[in-house]
């Protein structure tokens, strides 16, 4: 099996090397069965390897040392994973400025800050650097990206092989991941747009695995966590109804409610959240408009996007990792339910 | 032998709580630190504060530090890092309207001073770094091949003994005396 | 003395392993000088040295910085048993403004950013503005002030935009 793999890659890897008429050749010269299936070859075999990088992310006792990059700043960043009895435990921290943690472990996740009080939200889904890359259904995903190996590369001192995943349209963005061939574990990812600018970067510059849990994190897990806030959610009466007419390919309305904004005693506005998978946008529409809607406002940071816009009426604020197009159109897609 | 057993060795020592042995490692490194931080401290006079917030912040990492990587790969990371938070810092500074006292030593308005270097210093260093070339230049051919596979080639002294087809032992006193004559000369120039 | 130098000097090459000789460095000040002479040969070989002032040595200085920080700080422990008090506490009442934004998200809202001219919008009508970051996400939010608008308007934009991106972050954190 390794063998398969490594010759696929290698293949493939070639592929991108030389053009399509050598490639006919190197292909019959490895005497493969079918000819010309370049493709339907090197797809299994990229989504082999992400597969078993969900595996490593999930299932591994590690700790990462890793750097985001995104426009000029680079934050040096930790996170140390474990699984105690089955049960996923994430610690992650800031390592610059201002001591910033969180701990995700059985349904919450916990953050602490110097001088703040610390709390506790209900949380199930892994919040960690790359937990929105190694949760992915890529099975599916293939109906919006396509997944490509690029080639070996060498990341923290490990050899590493880096897989593109291409967003088959103008809508969403591609990546690129490198995962580590001893463990499969994900060592660098990058956002790129589809002029292949890379919008933000994490790349891990130490990586240690270990057979068990770190008893320091094991130790963690035994402690009690800060009170549990939740998050308050208005009923739907008073409040315009709106419809979404557009989404893009793969994303789905995962939440649907009206709130206030947290901590600001606003009006309450009509909140959406999209998701294909990978990346979550939140919509909020409100009939009051703040002094935000008097002109289009758009701002970028990195790969995330704040979008705001005057629509029948309405202010629309998009917030998210999605091209401006994206959501220029979601926007403009807003109708009120009569 | 492995190129990161030094390293190794010294955090292991640190991580067991010898906090002494981290004086190696700045001694180690500190020439490689100050040399990357000159990319981005546009100021020279500013680098030993840059350096010394650099070494602070990977002692402080370094019970994170498994040794998967390269230290120096790792130090290097943390380098580019605290130099590009430097530059952040310095470009929040409001603009001042006025040279302030520091530049104004040096500003004399002939504008062949572009920094802040201190040319005394400049003249100086240049005058250590003429006496260690020239020292190996003048070395003894077996000398001066040997310092210069290690040094300049990072070949171990096994690979180096298979190209000049001598022991190891031989190679060993080689670079050592190649060092020892250099030291010499350099020694005096550095204590005054 | 002399007997070290060698041993030394292998030791910097990474070609001997006896804990003993690391320790004697340890314990004699003239030996590590010598050992930094010794790495200081390497670097001015490489040219690793342009441009530096070679006298200066930050040894001391970052090892006395290093025996004060250890005084003051052993390891920050990460929870303080928190005493059990109700168990759920409604959002908006327990907290101030800014202490949830800052731990949720490490929102900064900077006062002045540079407007960024991205031509696949149009810049006559459309600010787009570089934020500081924060998070492994998203991004914090001011805006710039254009002529017209007034401290005030600047003031209660930068609010709602701060306000959104929290907001934002929070429903991230208990998505579905």
């Amino acid at each position: 099996m390794k063998h398969r793999l490594f010759l696929v890659a290698l293949v493939s890897l070639i592929s991108l090397i030389v053009s399509p008429q050598l490639m006919a050749s190197s292909e019959s010269e490895v005497a493969q069965p079918e000819q010309a299936k370049t493709a339907q070859v090197a797809l299994p075999s990229a989504l082999t390897y992400l597969n078993n990088m969900k595996q490593a992310y999930n299932n591994l006792n590690y700790t990462l040392l890793y750097l985001n990059t995104a426009q000029n700043k680079i934050e040096p960043k930790q996170l140390v994973h474990g699984v105690i009895d089955g049960k996923r435990i994430s610690y992650f921290t800031y390592l610059n400025g201002a001591m910033r943690e969180s701990l995700q472990f059985d349904g919450k996740i916990s953050f602490y800050q110097q001088g703040t009080k610390p709390y506790s939200l209900i949380s199930h889904q892994d919040q960690s650097v790359f937990a929105d890359i190694a949760n992915f259904d890529f099975k599916s995903g293939n109906r919006s990206y396509e997944y490509i190996i690029l080639g070996k590369d060498r990341i923290a001192g490990k050899k590493a092989i880096a897989i593109r995943m291409i967003s088959k349209d103008k809508y969403r963005y591609s990546y690129i991941v490198w995962l580590d061939l001893g463990s499969y574990l994900p060592l660098r990812l990058d956002i790129i747009n589809k002029s292949n600018i890379i919008l933000e970067q994490t790349m891990v510059v130490s990586m240690n695995i270990s057979h068990t849990v770190s008893p320091w994190i094991k130790q963690l897990s035994t402690q009690s966590t800060p009170d549990i806030l939740t998050l308050p959610q208005t009923t739907t009466s008073n409040i315009a109804q709106w419809n979404v007419d557009w989404l893009p390919t793969g994303f789905k309305v995962i939440k649907d409610d009206q709130h206030k904004l947290m901590m600001h005693d606003t009006d309450p506005v009509s909140y959406l959240m999209l998701n294909d998978g990978i990346v979550s946008v939140s919509v909020y529409i409100s009939s009051n408009k703040s002094l935000l809607a008097d002109q289009q406002t758009i701002i970028q940071r990195g790969g995330t996007l704040i979008y705001t816009k005057q629509v029948n009426n309405a202010e629309v604020n998009i917030i998210g990792q999605i091209p401006l197009v994206t959501a220029e159109k979601i926007a403009a897609s807003i109708k009120p339910v009569h | 032998m492995n190129e990161r057993e030094l390293d190794l060795q010294l955090i292991q020592r640190i991580q067991n709580g010898e906090q002494q042995a981290f004086a190696l490692l700045v001694r180690k490194y500190q020439t490689r630190v100050a040399n990357i931080l000159t990319r981005y401290v546009r100021s020279s006079g500013d680098i030993p504060d840059v350096s010394q917030e650099v070494f602070i912040k990977v002692y402080k990492s370094l019970p994170n530090f498994r040794g998967d990587s390269a230290f120096y790969t790792w130090l290097f990371r943390i380098t580019v890092n605290t130099a590009k938070n430097y530059l952040t810092s310095q470009s929040r500074r409001p603009p001042a309207s006025d040279i302030d006292a520091e530049e104004a030593d040096s500003y004399d308005g002939s504008g062949a001073l572009k920094d802040e270097d201190n040319p005394e210093s400049l003249l100086h260093s240049q005058e250590i770094k003429e006496v260690i070339l020239k020292v190996i230049g003048g070395l003894p051919d077996e000398l001066k091949s040997a310092i210069t596979l290690r040094e300049l080639e990072g070949m171990s002294y096994d690979e180096i003994a298979q190209i000049e087809n001598c022991p190891i032992g031989t190679v060993r006193s080689r670079i050592f005396r190649a060092r020892e004559a250099i030291d010499k000369q350099l020694k005096p120039l550095l204590e005054n | 003395m002399k007997e070290y130098s060698q041993d030394l000097s292998s030791l910097i090459d990474n070609e001997f392993d006896d804990q003993e000789i690391i320790d004697t460095v340890l314990e004699d000040v003239e030996l590590q000088q010598q050992f930094s002479r010794y790495q200081l040969i390497g670097d001015v070989f490489r040219e690793e040295s342009d441009g530096l002032d070679l006298r200066v040595d930050v040894t001391d200085s970052v090892m006395a910085a290093i025996a004060n920080e250890v005084q003051q700080d052993n390891v920050v422990p990460l929870v303080t048993p928190d005493k059990q008090e109700t168990n759920v506490v409604p959002f908006m009442k327990r907290f101030g403004q800014y202490a949830i934004a800052a731990s949720v998200a490490g929102v900064v809202v900077v006062s002045s950013l540079v407007v960024n001219q991205d031509n696949a919008t149009d810049a006559s009508s459309t600010p787009v503005l570089n934020t500081v970051p924060f998070g492994g996400a998203a991004a914090p939010v001011s805006l710039q002030a254009t002529p017209a608008q007034t401290e005030s308007d600047i003031k209660e934009r930068n609010e709602r935009l701060e306000a959104l991106v929290k907001d934002h972050q929070l429903q991230l954190q208990t998505k579905p």
